[in-house]
C-alpha cells in the first residue's frame, strides 16, 4: 500500500519536472552539509527520519501503538508478560528466535545509539549515492534507511561488524540498477528472508505503480518508463522487515493486500476516462486512506506520513506547521492533573485569577473550591506572612463561624482583605474615623494593638485599653508609680509593662487588674520583650541601670497553676529578686542605659547608650557576643531570627546589620574575658547609610526593613540583601516619631504630619487623614483598622480609622471626590447615636471642639 | 562510589522503544528515576560492597542500566534529556522550599526551550510531573501561567481553545462579584 501510494504521490506531484527537481533536492541536501546558509527546498528530505517515523520490528513499539490493528494485543501481551527490566537478556533469546525463523517477534529494544548513528550515516551516504539516479531519490532513500534499520537488527543479532559491513554493501549495491543480484548476493546473511519478500513485493508493485501514475496524470506515463527503469529500488517503501512482519502477523498477507489495492486502482482506472476527475481522485484517495487505516500498522502509517510530508517544500511545510500549531491548543488547567493545574495557578496574581474565574465553569469551580490556592493568594498579596500562616489559620475560623472548616474561610477572608486594601489604596477613600480620649498627659510613650485591644501607656502612670471592634474605651490600668515607658502584650489579655518606678508589672486585661509586680531594677525600665523557649515564656527587661533582667512570664509557667493565679485579687508584689520565683537572672555587660531589646527563642539582643549591642543566651544566662561598631547611642534593634541576623539603628545615623550565624562575617572577633568570657565583634556585615540624623525606629516585615530618623525621612531596604527600596520625606523635616508597616502599607507620623504610603506603587496615598492632629505619637494598624495616639491642642486622643466601608458617606467614591479635606458636610453627625464615640469623615474646627468635649465624657476619671 | 555513579550509563527507553543513553547523573534529575536507580541497583552493589569494595564498584560503573519510561513518548523524552543535559551543572533552589522556587523567574534558556506547541508543552509538563523533575515542572507551569497572565477571559479562552460555557447571566454575575477588585 505504501508502496503504491508513495510513487503515486510523487508522480502526481513532481513528475512533470521530476528529474530536475529531485536532482536539485539532492544537490541542495548535499550542499547543506557544507553551506548551511542555503536552506534546502525540501527541508525534511535532507534529514534522517526521526525515530517515531521509522519502522521498527520491535514489539515495544507496538505496545504504545496498540489502539489500532488486531495483531497487536497478542504482542503486547507477550511484552507485558516478559519482565520489563530484563529486556536485554530476553532480547538475546529472542534474537535466536529471529535468526531461526522470522523477524517479526523481536522485542529488541530498537536502535541503540550507535545503531542510530549508523542509520544516519547510511542515510546520508544514500543521498549521495542516489544522486545520479535522481528521480527516485525519496523512495530510494527511505527504503534504504529502512533496510539499514533491518541492518540494525542484524547488528543486534550480533553478527556485529561483519554484518554491518554486509549492510553497507547492501546499500552500496542497492544504488546500482541491478538490485536483484544484490539481493541474492546477500542471501547468505540473516536478512535473507527479508530480501526474498522484498523482491516479491517489488514484483507486485511495479505494475501497480505504472497504473497509478497513468491514472493520475497522463504525462506521468512518459516518465513511467524512467520510473520503471529505476523502479526496482524505488518501490519497496514498505520495508522488507515490515512486509515480513505483516505477512506473519496479519490475517491477510501482504501480497493479497496489494492485489486488493491493485484491484481498486484498476477499477478507478476504468472510470478514469470520465470527466469526474475530482470525484475519482477523492474516491481514490479515500480508498487508499481506508486501506492504509485498515491494514497498515500504525508505525508504518507514521513512516508513510513522514515520507509524504518530506515531499513538501518549505512553504508547504510552513503552512502545515502553522495549521497544526493552531490546532494543537490545549486546556492545560482542565487536562492536567489537579495538583499540576494548581501549580500553574499559584503563579498568578489575583487580577489574573479573576480572569480565570470568568473563563469557563471548569476553571471557576477549580479555583473557587481550592483553599490551597487562596492560601497562596493570601501569602502572595502579603496579607498573611507565610511564617505566621498556621497562627492565622487557627484564628480565622473564629471570624467566620458560618464555615465549619478554616480552609473555607480563606477565600472569603482573602476577598475581604483585598477589598480593605483597595480602600487603603484609594486616595479618595475617607475611612470612618472614631476619636477617643487619651491620657492626662499629652505624650503617649507606647502603643500596642493586639487581638482587639488597643493599649496605650503614658507618663501619667496609666495604661489605657480600648476595644477596636466596639471602638470604645475599655478600661484603665492604674498602679504604676511612675510613667509607663515599655509595654508588651502577650496573648489572652496578658500585658507586661515597665515604668520609671523601676518595677515590671504583669496585668490581666480580662480581669482588669495587675497580677504581679516585679522589683529588682534600680532605675527606669525602658524596654522589654517577651520570648518563648520550650513552652516557657520569658520577660526580658532593659533598664537605665545598665542591666537586663530575665523573668518567667507567670501565666506560662506550669508549676504555678492557672486557677491560683486567676483568683488573685491583689497583685503579688515581689520586693526582691531573691524571693521572686519568676526571677531568672540578671544580664550584666552594658556600660550604659539599655535602650532597646529584641529576642526570639533563647537569643536576645540588647542595644545600649554605650554604643554596643550584646547578644545573650537567656537559657545559659550568658553573653555570646558584644557587637561594636556604632559610634553613638543605639536606639533600636531587631533580632531577625529567620535570617539569624541582628539589625541596629543608632544616633550615629547609620543602621548596621550583623550576621549571627557566621560571626566571622562581621569583621574582627576577639575573645574578651569579663566575668564570663565572650566574643567581641568589631565591624558589621553591612552598614546602611542614607539617614542624616539619629535613626530611632526600625521595623521588619517579610519584604522590607524600614528605618525612620530624626531627619524626617523613612527608608525602606530589602529585608534580605538590604538594597534600597524606597525613601520618603516628611514635608517639614520634623523627626519621625512613629511608623508602622506591612509589606503593602506604610503609615508614618511626625509633628503635624500623618502619611499613608502604598508600598506596591510607592505612592503617598493619604496625607490628610489626621491633619488636625498636632503631633502623632504612635501608630499601628491591622486589617481595616488604623490606630493612632495623637496630640491635639495639648490633649491626648486615640484615633481609630476604619477602612472597611460601613459609613454611608464612604460608600460612593463620587461623594468622596466632592468633599475636600477640611470642609465638613455635617451629615455624619446625625448618624451618631453613641455619645462616647464620635464618627467623622471631615473635620472643621467647630467639630473638633465638639469632639473634644464629647470625648472627655468617656474618661472614667473625670 | 560517587565517581562510579557519575560515569555509569543509563539507557532510557521511550514509549516507542527509542533508546536514550545518558549519564546516570542526568537520569537522576528525575527523582523518580533516582529513587528507582538507588533502590534497584545500589542495593545489590552495597551488598557486594562488603565483600570486595573496589571490584564491585568497578563493576557497577561499567554496567549499563536500562530504564523503560513507557509512558513518555520519544520526542518528549528527547526534550527532557536535552533539558537535563543542558542543566547538567545547574543547581536549583532548594527543592523543598516552595517559596524560593515559586518566586524565581523562568531561566532564559528554559523559556526558549519551552517555546513549543501547546501539546508538546503539555506532555513535557506531564512527563516532568510523572518523572518528578521539579525545576522543569516549575518552569513549565510558569510558562503556562505566563500564557494566562494579563489576558482577558476571552483571550484566555482563545489561547487554550476553551468554550465559554457560562450563560450571559452567570458571566455578568461573576464580573460584578469581582468588579471592585480590578484596576487597583
Amino acid at each position: 500500500m505504501s508502496t503504491n501510494l508513495n510513487p503515486s504521490l510523487q508522480g502526481s506531484h513532481t513528475l512533470p519536472s521530476s528529474t530536475d527537481s529531485s536532482t536539485k533536492v539532492n544537490l541542495n541536501s548535499n550542499f547543506s552539509m557544507f553551506n548551511t546558509s542555503i536552506p534546502p527546498k525540501y527541508p525534511l528530505k535532507s534529514i534522517p527520519i526521526p525515530y517515531q517515523y521509522q519502522i521498527h520490528d520491535n514489539t515495544s513499539t507496538l505496545i504504545n501503538l496498540n489502539n489500532s490493528s488486531s495483531y497487536i494485543p497478542t504482542n503486547s501481551k507477550k511484552r507485558r508478560n516478559s519482565d520489563k527490566f530484563q529486556i536485554l537478556s530476553k532480547a538475546t533469546i529472542e534474537n535466536d528466535l529471529i535468526n531461526n525463523s522470522t523477524n517479526n517477534t523481536s522485542t529488541i529494544t530498537s536502535t541503540n545509539t550507535s545503531a542510530s548513528t549508523m542509520n544516519n550515516n547510511s542515510h546520508h551516504g544514500n543521498v549521495m549515492v542516489n544522486y545520479p539516479t535522481g528521480l527516485t531519490t525519496n523512495t530510494n532513500s527511505t527504503s534504504n534507511s529502512i533496510m539499514s534499520s533491518t541492518g540494525e537488527n542484524n547488528k543486534k543479532i550480533r553478527i556485529s561488524k561483519s554484518n554491518s559491513n554486509n549492510n553497507l554493501k547492501y546499500l552500496n549495491m542497492n544504488k546500482s540498477p541491478t538490485t536483484a543480484t544484490t539481493n541474492t548476493s546477500i542471501n547468505n546473511t540473516t536478512i535473507s528472508n527479508n530480501t526474498n519478500i522484498s523482491s516479491t513485493v517489488q514484483e507486485t508493485t511495479t505494475p501497480t505503480e505504472s497504473t497509478t501514475t497513468s491514472n493520475i496524470n497522463a504525462t506521468t506515463i512518459l516518465n513511467n518508463d524512467v520510473v520503471l527503469d529505476d523502479a526496482l529500488p524505488l518501490s519497496p517503501v514498505a520495508s522488507p522487515g515490515l512486509d515480513q512482519s505483516m505477512d506473519s502477523l496479519l490475517p491477510v498477507s501482504t501480497n493479497s493486500i496489494l492485489t486488493a489495492n491493485n484491484n481498486t486502482i484498476t477499477n478507478n482506472n476504468n472510470t478514469a476516462n470520465s470527466i469526474h476527475t475530482t470525484e475519482i481522485m477523492s474516491n481514490y484517495t479515500n480508498d487508499i486512506l481506508n486501506n492504509i487505516n485498515n491494514q497498515l500498522p500504525e508505525q508504518c502509517i507514521k513512516n508513510l506520513l513522514f515520507k509524504l510530508i518530506s515531499s513538501l517544500n518549505r512553504s508547504e511545510i510552513s503552512d502545515l506547521s502553522t495549521f497544526l500549531k493552531d490546532n494543537l491548543q490545549r486546556d492545560f488547567i482542565t487536562s492536567l492533573p489537579v495538583e499540576v493545574a494548581l501549580k500553574i495557578l499559584i503563579n498568578l496574581s489575583f487580577i489574573d485569577i479573576i480572569n480565570c474565574l470568568q473563563t469557563c465553569k471548569n476553571w471557576n469551580r477549580l479555583i473557587i473550591n481550592t483553599p490551597y490556592l487562596w492560601k497562596h493568594l493570601l501569602i502572595n498579596e502579603s496579607f498573611v506572612s507565610p511564617d505566621n500562616f498556621n497562627n492565622y489559620s487557627k484564628k480565622i475560623s473564629l471570624e467566620y463561624p458560618q464555615f465549619n472548616s478554616e480552609e473555607l474561610c480563606y477565600r472569603y477572608d482573602f476577598l475581604k482583605k483585598l477589598k480593605i486594601l483597595k480602600n487603603w489604596y484609594n486616595p479618595f477613600y475617607l475611612p470612618k474615623r472614631t476619636t477617643l480620649l487619651g491620657h492626662m498627659t499629652s505624650v503617649v510613650t507606647c502603643l500596642q494593638f493586639e487581638d482587639n485591644y488597643i493599649i496605650t501607656g503614658a507618663d501619667d502612670r496609666m495604661i489605657r485599653v480600648y476595644d477596636s471592634k466596639l471602638k470604645k474605651f475599655l478600661l484603665e490600668l492604674a498602679g504604676h508609680d511612675g510613667g509607663v515607658w515599655a509595654l508588651k502584650y502577650d496573648e489572652d489579655g496578658i500585658l507586661v509593662s515597665g515604668s520609671t518606678d523601676r518595677t515590671v508589672r504583669v496585668w490581666d486585661i480580662k480581669r482588669g487588674c495587675c497580677t504581679h509586680i516585679f522589683k529588682g531594677h534600680t532605675s527606669t525600665v525602658r524596654c522589654l520583650d517577651i520570648v518563648k523557649y520550650k513552652n516557657t515564656k520569658y520577660i526580658i527587661t532593659g533598664s537605665r541601670d545598665t542591666t537586663l533582667h530575665v523573668w518567667k512570664l507567670p501565666y506560662s509557667v506550669e508549676e504555678y497553676d492557672d486557677i491560683k493565679l486567676k483568683t488573685i485579687n491583689e497583685p503579688i508584689l515581689y520586693q526582691t529578686t531573691q524571693d521572686n520565683p519568676f526571677f531568672v537572672g540578671i544580664l550584666r555587660g552594658h556600660l550604659a542605659s539599655v535602650r532597646t531589646v529584641s529576642g526570639h527563642g533563647n537569643i536576645v539582643v540588647s542595644g545600649s547608650y554605650d554604643n554596643n549591642l550584646i547578644v545573650w543566651d537567656i537559657i545559659q544566662m550568658k553573653c555570646l557576643y558584644i557587637l561594636t561598631g556604632h559610634t553613638d547611642r543605639i536606639y533600636s534593634t531587631i533580632y531577625d531570627h529567620k535570617r539569624s541576623r541582628c539589625i541596629s539603628a543608632s544616633m550615629d545615623s547609620t543602621i548596621r546589620v550583623w550576621d549571627l550565624k557566621d560571626i566571622w562575617n562581621n569583621g574582627k572577633c576577639a575573645r574578651v574575658m569579663n566575668s564570663i568570657p565572650c566574643m567581641k565583634i568589631s565591624g558589621s556585615l553591612y552598614t546602611l547609610q542614607g539617614h542624616t540624623a539619629l535613626v530611632g525606629l526600625l521595623r521588619l516585615s517579610d519584604k522590607y526593613l524600614v528605618s525612620a530618623a530624626a531627619d524626617g525621612s523613612l527608608r525602606g531596604w530589602d529585608s534580605d540583601d538590604y538594597s534600597r527600596k524606597f525613601a520618603y520625606h516628611h514635608n517639614n523635616l520634623s523627626a519621625i516619631t512613629t511608623f508602622y508597616m506591612s509589606d503593602n502599607l506604610l503609615v508614618s507620623g511626625s509633628e503635624g504630619q500623618f502619611n499613608v504610603y502604598n508600598l506596591r506603587s510607592g505612592k503617598l496615598v493619604h496625607a490628610n487623614l489626621l491633619c488636625d492632629a498636632d503631633q502623632i505619637w504612635s501608630v499601628n494598624f491591622k486589617g481595616n483598622m488604623l490606630v493612632a495616639a495623637v496630640e491635639k491642642d495639648g490633649q491626648s486622643y486615640v484615633e481609630l480609622l476604619d477602612f472597611e466601608s460601613f459609613a454611608s458617606s464612604n460608600d460612593s467614591n463620587e461623594k468622596d471626590n466632592h468633599e475636600t479635606e477640611n470642609e465638613g458636610t455635617g451629615e455624619q453627625d446625625e448618624e451618631d447615636g453613641d455619645e462616647e464615640v464620635h464618627d467623622t469623615n471631615s473635620y472643621t474646627n467647630s467639630q473638633r471642639e465638639g469632639l473634644a468635649t464629647n470625648a472627655t465624657t468617656d474618661s472614667p476619671a473625670s | 562510589m560517587s565517581d562510579a555513579k557519575k560515569t555509569q550509563q543509563v539507557v532510557l527507553v521511550s514509549g516507542e522503544g527509542e533508546q536514550f543513553s545518558v549519564d546516570r547523573a542526568i537520569a537522576e534529575r528525575s527523582i523518580l528515576l533516582k529513587n528507582y536507580l538507588n533502590d534497584m541497583h545500589d542495593h545489590a552493589a552495597s551488598d557486594s560492597d562488603s565483600d570486595s569494595d573496589s571490584e564491585s564498584n568497578h563493576e557497577s560503573s561499567t554496567e549499563t542500566i536500562t530504564m523503560p519510561v513507557p509512558n513518555v513518548r520519544s520526542s518528549v523524552l528527547g526534550k527532557i534529556v536535552e533539558w537535563a543535559e543542558h542543566h547538567r551543572g545547574s543547581t536549583f533552589p532548594d527543592e523543598d522550599d516552595d517559596d524560593s522556587r515559586k518566586s524565581a523567574p523562568v531561566d532564559a534558556w528554559d523559556r526558549e526551550f519551552l517555546k513549543v506547541d501547546q501539546e508538546m508543552l503539555y506532555e513535557i509538563i506531564l512527563a516532568a510531573n510523572y518523572l518528578n523533575i521539579k525545576p522543569l515542572l516549575d518552569a513549565g507551569c510558569k510558562v503556562v501561567a505566563e500564557m494566562i497572565r494579563g489576558r482577558s477571559p476571552e483571550e484566555i479562552r482563545r489561547t487554550f481553545n476553551i468554550v465559554n460555557d457560562f450563560t450571559p447571566e452567570e458571566e455578568a454575575a461573576i464580573r460584578r462579584e469581582n468588579e471592585w477588585a480590578e484596576d487597583r
